[in-house]
């Protein structure tokens, strides 16, 4: 198996990471060693082995009620920007054409 | 950390005095030309208010938890609600949970006093914590040596006597392999012992969460206070939890322990092979009945591991996208390239080399032939655990990694080699047994580790035999180098 620059490429875009040309140079070479050293585990003879499964000690389903973790800082405190109860979020400007995209605006 | 509890009890040492010197002695690791950098970041003002409130408590009378004022370094990568929850990465540099998490909830309400956070590889992926964006953490015993990782701040922490306690997270050895390195007891327990609500995600399957202590009996009381059924954590075992220190004394006479041939082959360090031989026989002698076996598969296991924890690792990580959590890159013209450029400036390499893997092993036409072959791998080395005990042996016994600390720097351009630091403790965390690293002696003046894997939540059963080589040996590998 090898692993070429156009293929990285594509991982990359799958994974949205922004590379730089060095990265990618030294993720081809580094992935592609790790792949060759990866192909042992290919020869195994997994016969009818089946995947490893769920737990079998998973408990019982809890009762359906609202129980919520007590926070130990309010919400307020801990966001970036807060209105009326709400988290405000970045404007991406994917979002809202109108916006400047440099505008970090709420 | 009896006798320290004891003297927290009899007033002869305060809270608030016994935090004072731990702060002191923290700040001292530091300011030397090779800091030991354990910690990212210390707790304030509202630590000293618990220490106060300790004293007060201890000075009335008044019944305090079995922890009570005992000072404990957390990884982080264990949310605490009080201190930035880092990962040790740049993407998480600020971010302050609201919450926290269930260990240290019942970390605390046993009167515990979480001092700070520990350094880590970042997002727990690495095997000597030179992966941190926050500098690498050495080891106390020889400050050009790596501590181990991913839980090497814990470890070296520890090691280093700063901390009574420390809590580490043990995907495929993070607890167990920094444990060896630094001469401490590191405790990876049967997956679902331990609540992971508030632990940062890595490798979902496999992580767990582990105390690092200076003694069996430690850990086995930070086991006593962590362990058990958490509703905010549905992979939890809601099983019954024992007194494990409780169950320490009764030694090892008619106890079975298997010593797997695979894990010694020809090229193990000959010094390391010796003091895992000296340690069987001392078992032996104590009325153990050794018997060699095999866990065929153990071939496998690294890769298999790293072809599991990878792609588990690539779909966690895709939450830290630029919106929530904190860093998000300036000036991105799309949402996707806040994304892409987030994720590009806030990951270091080792954490995009794994989500690239992860990520490629995943996609369409490759899914079977890496992620599935390595699930179906993961139960073949499960089923080699399964049927050694179903033969009867209690436990099994190892060496925990195949060398001592290796030199800072000396592993970072080869992942691969990297990767091979964790080839005796992947399996217990793919068949999620627990198992239990503890100091067997020195090789060259560096620490090494001995492993004990039991069947699933037979934590018990590998404490009793870890207490009991530990004993035997009196205490000769335990000092610190501080």
């Amino acid at each position: 198996m090898r692993i070429s620059r156009s293929e990285l490429e594509r991982i990359a875009e799958l994974a949205s990471l922004e590379l730089s040309e060095e990265e990618a140079e030294r993720l081809t070479r580094d992935c592609q060693a790790i792949l060759e050293y990866f192909e042992i585990v290919r020869g195994a003879d997994t016969g009818d082995a089946a995947p490893a499964g769920p737990l079998e000690h998973a408990g019982p389903p809890r009762e359906d009620s609202a129980d919520c973790d007590p926070l130990r800082r309010r919400l307020d405190e801990i966001a970036p920007a807060w209105r009326e109860g709400y988290f405000v979020l970045p404007r991406l400007p994917a979002m809202d054409a109108d916006i400047p995209a440099e505008s970090d605006d709420v | 950390m009896e006798e320290l509890h004891e003297r927290l009890r009899s007033r002869a040492v305060r809270a608030e005095d016994l935090l004072q010197a731990t702060m002191k002695a923290i700040a001292e690791s530091d300011a030397q030309d090779a800091p030991l950098n354990a910690f990212i970041s210390l707790g304030g003002e509202e630590l000293a208010g618990q220490a106060a409130a300790l004293d007060r408590a201890l000075d009335n009378g008044d019944e305090v938890g079995p922890l009570a004022g005992i000072p404990i370094a957390v990884k982080d990568n264990i949310c605490t609600g009080d201190m930035p929850t880092t990962c040790g990465s740049r993407i998480l540099e600020k971010f302050v949970a609201p919450y926290e998490a269930t260990v240290i909830r019942r970390l605390r309400a046993a009167g515990a006093l979480i001092v700070g956070k520990t350094n880590l590889d970042e997002f727990a992926m690495g095997s000597s914590t030179e992966n941190s964006a926050f500098g690498p953490t050495r080891n106390p015993w020889n400050r050009e040596r790596v501590p181990g990782g991913s839980s090497g701040g814990s470890a070296a922490a520890v090691a280093a006597d700063l901390v009574t306690l420390a809590l580490g997270s043990d995907t495929g050895g993070s607890v167990r392999q920094p444990a060896s390195f630094c001469g401490v007891v590191g405790l990876k327990p049967t997956y679902g012992r331990v609540s992971r609500y508030g632990l940062m995600a890595f490798a979902s399957s496999l992580d767990q969460i582990g105390p690092l202590a200076r003694t069996v009996k430690d850990a086995a009381s930070m086991l006593n206070v962590i362990a058990g059924g958490d509703h905010f954590d549905s992979t939890t075992a809601h099983v019954p939890v024992p007194d494990f220190t409780g169950l320490l004394e009764g030694g090892v006479e008619g106890l079975v322990v298997g010593v797997p041939r695979e894990y010694f082959p020809n090229d193990l360090d000959s010094g390391i092979a010796a003091l895992c031989e000296t340690a069987v026989e001392r078992l032996e002698r104590m009325g153990a009945e050794v018997r060699e076996i095999s866990l065929p598969n153990t071939v496998y296991a690294v890769p298999a591991y790293y072809l599991v924890a990878n792609a588990e690792a690539s779909s966690n990580l895709a939450r830290y996208d630029g919106v929530r959590y904190g860093l998000r890159a300036p000036g991105a013209r799309s949402t996707a390239a806040v994304y892409r450029e987030t994720r590009g400036m806030g990951f270091g390499s080792e954490v995009k080399r794994r989500i690239m893997l992860g990520t490629y092993g995943l996609s369409a036409g490759y899914y079977d032939e890496y992620y599935g072959c390595g699930q179906r791998v993961r139960r073949m080395i499960a089923d080699d655990f399964e049927r050694a005990f179903a033969k009867g042996v209690d436990v099994v016994f190892t060496p925990t990694a195949p060398t001592v600390a290796f030199r800072l720097g000396e592993r970072v351009d080869d992942p691969v080699q990297m990767y091979l630091s964790d080839v005796f403790t992947v399996t217990a965390n793919l068949a999620r047994t627990p198992a239990i690293s503890i100091p067997i002696g020195r090789v060259e003046g560096l620490p090494v580790g001995g492993q004990f894997v039991a069947r699933h939540f037979e934590e018990s059963t590998m404490l009793r035999a870890a207490y009991t080589l530990e004993a035997s040996m009196a205490g000769e590998s335990l000092e610190s180098r501080a």
